[in-house]
C-alpha cells in the first residue's frame, strides 16, 4: 500500500508535466481562440536573458503569432524586397533549431502597411495539418513533417480582393474546414475550405469593407454544435461552419481590427465600447447582457477569464471589468502601442507593446504590474503558452521562456 | 572478366538505366501532375501525390524539378518549389551535399524561368558560398530582378566607397550603371540620393517609362459610386475635338502635361477650372474623369501597364480593357497594379478611367494616378515619338 502511494506521488507529477506538455496552441489566441492557457507556471520575469531558453532569428518579419503542435512550433514570415516570399518553417520547441523551412512565392497583391508584413495572419492547425495564410490570400496546407497537401491562392480566384495596407485576418479551423475572412474594398467573402483537399465547401459574399478581425469559434457542446462568429463592420454574424450558414445576426457598428471573443455560451464583441452577448444555442440567438462604452478599447482583442474581461484601451492602459456587469474594476497603466491581444495563464496577464515591453500584470482584486521585460522591438504578434513555455516574436526573432 | 561477370555488370547496369529512365518519367509525370493545377484548387488532390514524388527524387533531378518551374502558372510554381526545398534540405540534413556545378549552370542560364535560377542561387550558396563571387558580377542586366538586385548591390557598395573616397568620378559613374539596371524602387531611391547628392541629375520619368503628356476630360458624375460602370462618350470613341454633356456642362478635352518628378498626373489640377469646389479645402467630390495619352511603338510587343491610384481605375489600350479596381482610399504604392497588354507597331491610344467618390477625409483629397509603360522586370519603355 505504501509503495502505491509512493507510486501515486510520483507519477502525478509527472502526469501534470506530461499534460503541460501536450497542451498545444492551435490558432490565432489559441485552440479556441480565447486567449487563456491552463499553464499556470510560466516566469513572470525575462528580461536580459532571464528564463530565455532561446531565440532564434527568422528569415523575414510577421506580426502572426506561432503556434504550438506537440514539440513544433509553427511560425510564417515574409521577406523579399516586394515582400512576396512567404516562409512557413517547423521548429524544435526544445531547442529552437529549425525542422523543416518551405518557402512559397506570393500569388497575390503583397502591398502592405509598412508596420505590417505579408505574413500578418497566424497559421492554424488541426494537430494533423498546418494551414498557412497570408495577406496575399495564399493558403497552404502542410503536414507537420513539411509535407504539402494542397495550396490555393486565392487571388487567382478573387483578383480584386487586397487591400493596400495589408489583409490581417487569420484562419480558424473548425470541424472539417478552415475558414478564411476576406473582407476588403474590392471582392470580399469569408470561404470554408475543406481541410483534407483544399476545395472550398461553401463561400459567402461579404460587405466591401475593409476588416482586419479574424473569425472566432464559439465552441458548442459537441463539435457539431460549433459557431463561427465573424465581424463584419456593422453587424456580428453566426455561421454555421459546415455550411457557412447565417445562424445569427447581432447588428452595431463592430471594431473593424479587434476580434470577438467567447467564454462558454458568452459573447464579448468589440465595438464602440464592448457589449456582452449571451448565445442560445437551442434557437440560435443572441441577447444583449450588458455594454459598457468605458471598455472601449484599441487593437488588440478582448479577453475573458473566470469572472473577469480584459480590454486594452489606448493609450496602453489595462482595463479590468466584471464579466457579468461590465463594471470596470481597475486599471493599469501600461505604455506603448498595444497591438497584441494579452495572454492570460495562471493568475497573470502578458500584455506586449509594439516597441516591445512585455508586461506582466497580476490579476487580484486590483491589477499589479509585476514586472516589464523588454524582448525586442515591434512586437505585434499576440503572447502565445504551451507546454509549459511562453513564445513570444519581436520583429525579427522568436523567444521561448520558459523555467529552467 | 568472366562471361558470368560480365553478363552480371550488363544486366546491373541495364537495371540502373531502366530505373533512371522510370524515375525520369515518373518525375516528368509528377511535374506534368504539379503543372495542370488551377484556380479553386483544381488538380490539388492528384497533386497531393504527384509532390509526395516529387519529393522523393534523388538530388540529382533537383535541376528537372527547376526546369520544371517555366511556363508553370503561379499556382503551380508553389507546388514545385516546396519540392524542391523538400529535396534539398533533406539531402543536407543527411549529410549529403547538392550538385554543384549542375545548379551553377542552371542559375547561369538564362532560359529558364527567372525565379527557378534564383531559388538555385540561394540553395548553390548554402554549399559554395564563393559561388556568389563569381557569378553575382554577370547578373547586372538579368532577366531575373532578384539575381539582378545583387548586382546592383554590388555596385551600390562599390559606389559608395567611392564617394567616400572622394571619387566623384568613379562614384558617379558605378551610380549611373547601378541606376540603368536597378528595377527595385528601395535600390532605386538609394541610387538616386547618392546620384544627387554628387550633383547629378536623374530622370526617373524616362528610366520608369512613365507617361506624363496627356488628354484629359472631365467631371462626369460619380453619385453613388455609379460612374465606375456608366459609360459616357470617351470611352465609345476619342474625338479631340468634340464636347460632351458633363456633370456640370459642356466638356472638352485639355492638354496636360505632368511636371511631377515621379510622374503624378493629377486630375483635381489639371481639370481645375471644371470643377467645383466644396470649400477651400475640399475639391470636388463624385466625379469621374479620363485621360489619353498616345504611345509609339516601333514594334508589336506585350508590355505591362503599370498604375497606381488611391482612386477607382480603369485602363484600356487601343480600347481593349486591361485592368479595373474599383477601390477608393485603400493606399496606394508605386506599380500598385500590373496588367499585361499588347502595344501594336506605331500609335497606341492609352485611356485611363479615374473615379473620385464622396469620402471627405483628409486622406481622401486626391484625384489623381501614375502610370507608366514597361517590360516584365519593370525597366521603363519610353514612347518612340
Amino acid at each position: 500500500m505504501k509503495t502505491d502511494t509512493r507510486r501515486i506521488w510520483i507519477a502525478l507529477p509527472l502526469a501534470v508535466v506530461a499534460l503541460c506538455a501536450g497542451a498545444d496552441w492551435l490558432q490565432f489566441r489559441g485552440t479556441d481562440n480565447t486567449s487563456c492557457s491552463d499553464e499556470s507556471a510560466l516566469p513572470t520575469e525575462f528580461a536580459d536573458g532571464k528564463n530565455v531558453a532561446w531565440k532564434v532569428d527568422l528569415p523575414g518579419r510577421g506580426p502572426s503569432s506561432p503556434i504550438v503542435v506537440g514539440d513544433r512550433v509553427f511560425v510564417t514570415a515574409s521577406s523579399g524586397p516586394r515582400e512576396d516570399r512567404l516562409h512557413v518553417l517547423a521548429l524544435s520547441a526544445a531547442d529552437g533549431t529549425t525542422i523543416w523551412h518551405r518557402q512559397l512565392w506570393a500569388t497575390g497583391h503583397t502591398q502592405i502597411n509598412p508596420m505590417g508584413s505579408v505574413a500578418n495572419n497566424t497559421p492554424a492547425s488541426d494537430g494533423q495539418l498546418v494551414f498557412a495564410f497570408f495577406s496575399s490570400n495564399d493558403l497552404a496546407c502542410f503536414d507537420l513533417d513539411g509535407n504539402l497537401k494542397w495550396f490555393r491562392g486565392l487571388a487567382s480566384d478573387y483578383p480584386s480582393t487586397r487591400n493596400d495596407v495589408g489583409m490581417a485576418s487569420s484562419p480558424l479551423v473548425v470541424g472539417e474546414v478552415v475558414v478564411v475572412q476576406c473582407e476588403n474594398q474590392g471582392e470580399s467573402f469569408v470561404a470554408g475550405i475543406d481541410k483534407r483537399n483544399g476545395l472550398t465547401r461553401w463561400r459567402i459574399p461579404r460587405d466591401r469593407d475593409a476588416i482586419w478581425s479574424s473569425p472566432t469559434v464559439l465552441r458548442g457542446k459537441t463539435p457539431k454544435d460549433d459557431v463561427v462568429l465573424l465581424h463584419g463592420r456593422s453587424a456580428l454574424t453566426g455561421h454555421d461552419p459546415q455550411t457557412g450558414k447565417e445562424l445569427f445576426r447581432y447588428e452595431t457598428s463592430v471594431h473593424t481590427v479587434a476580434s470577438v471573443t467567447t467564454r462558454g455560451d458568452r459573447i464579448y464583441l468589440p465595438a464602440n465600447g464592448l457589449h456582452a452577448l449571451q448565445y442560445n444555442p437551442a434557437d440560435h440567438s443572441v441577447q444583449l447582457l450588458w455594454y459598457e462604452q468605458k471598455l472601449r478599447g484599441g487593437n488588440s482583442s478582448p479577453v475573458a477569464f473566470g469572472h473577469r474581461v480584459l480590454r486594452v484601451r489606448n493609450p496602453a492602459i489595462l482595463s479590468c471589468a466584471d464579466v457579468e456587469t461590465g463594471r470596470k474594476l481597475w486599471d493599469v497603466r501600461l505604455e506603448g502601442a498595444v497591438w497584441a491581444t494579452p495572454l492570460v495563464a495562471g493568475e497573470f496577464a502578458y500584455v506586449a507593446s509594439y516597441e516591445g515591453k512585455v508586461f506582466v500584470v497580476r490579476l487580484g482584486e486590483k491589477g499589479e504590474l509585476v514586472s516589464t521585460n523588454f524582448i525586442g522591438k515591434g512586437v505585434l504578434a499576440s503572447p502565445i503558452a504551451a507546454g509549459g513555455a511562453l513564445y513570444l516574436r519581436n520583429d525579427t526573432q522568436l523567444l521561448k521562456v520558459a523555467s529552467h | 572478366m568472366s562471361t558470368w561477370t560480365r553478363s552480371t555488370s550488363m544486366g546491373l547496369l541495364f537495371i540502373v538505366l531502366a530505373m533512371g529512365r522510370a524515375a525520369g518519367a515518373d518525375l516528368a509525370d509528377a511535374l506534368d501532375t504539379l503543372r495542370a493545377v488551377g484556380p479553386e484548387g483544381a488538380g490539388n488532390e492528384a497533386a497531393t501525390v504527384a509532390w509526395q514524388q516529387a519529393a522523393q527524387v534523388d538530388v540529382s533531378r533537383v535541376p528537372q524539378l527547376l526546369a520544371g518551374l517555366k511556363g508553370a502558372n503561379p499556382l503551380a510554381a508553389n507546388w514545385i518549389r516546396t519540392a524542391v526545398d523538400a529535396v534539398c534540405e533533406r539531402t543536407l540534413r543527411n549529410g549529403g551535399t547538392l550538385p554543384k556545378q549542375a545548379f551553377e549552370q542552371f542559375v547561369l542560364n538564362t532560359d529558364q524561368d527567372p525565379r527557378a535560377r534564383r531559388l538555385a542561387y540561394e540553395w548553390l550558396l548554402k554549399v559554395d558560398p564563393a559561388a556568389e563571387g563569381r557569378i553575382v558580377p554577370q547578373l547586372l542586366d538579368d532577366p531575373s530582378v532578384e539575381l539582378r538586385r545583387d548586382a546592383v548591390a554590388r555596385l551600390i557598395e562599390q559606389g559608395e566607397k567611392a564617394v567616400a573616397a572622394k571619387q566623384t568620378d568613379e562614384a558617379a559613374k558605378l551610380l549611373q550603371q547601378a541606376f540603368d539596371a536597378a528595377r527595385d524602387r528601395d535600390q532605386i531611391g538609394t541610387i538616386v540620393k547618392l546620384l544627387k547628392d554628387l550633383g547629378r541629375e536623374v530622370d526617373l520619368v524616362t528610366h520608369d517609362g512613365l507617361i506624363v503628356d496627356w488628354q484629359v476630360i472631365g467631371p462626369f458624375d460619380n453619385t453613388d459610386e455609379a460612374g465606375f460602370n456608366k459609360v459616357y462618350p470617351p470611352e465609345t470613341a476619342f474625338d479631340a475635338s468634340a464636347e460632351y454633356q458633363g456633370k456640370h456642362g459642356k466638356v472638352a478635352w485639355l492638354k496636360y502635361r505632368s511636371e511631377d518628378p515621379a510622374g503624378k498626373v493629377d486630375l483635381y489640377k489639371a481639370l481645375e477650372e471644371t470643377l467645383t469646389r466644396i470649400s477651400e479645402k475640399l475639391q470636388e467630390r463624385d466625379v469621374v474623369a479620363y485621360a489619353v495619352s498616345d504611345f509609339h511603338s516601333p514594334s508589336e510587343k506585350t508590355v505591362q501597364i503599370r498604375s497606381s491610384t488611391m482612386n477607382a481605375i480603369k485602363t484600356w489600350v487601343n480600347g481593349v480593357l486591361v485592368d479595373e479596381h474599383n477601390v477608393y482610399h485603400a493606399g496606394s504604392q508605386f506599380d500598385q497594379y500590373q496588367a499585361d497588354a499588347v502595344i501594336r507597331r506605331g500609335s497606341n491610344r492609352i485611356m485611363v478611367k479615374l473615379c473620385q467618390n464622396a469620402q471627405t477625409q483628409s486622406w481622401t483629397e486626391t484625384f489623381a494616378f501614375q502610370l507608366r509603360v514597361c517590360d516584365a522586370i519593370g525597366s521603363g519603355i519610353v514612347s518612340a515619338e
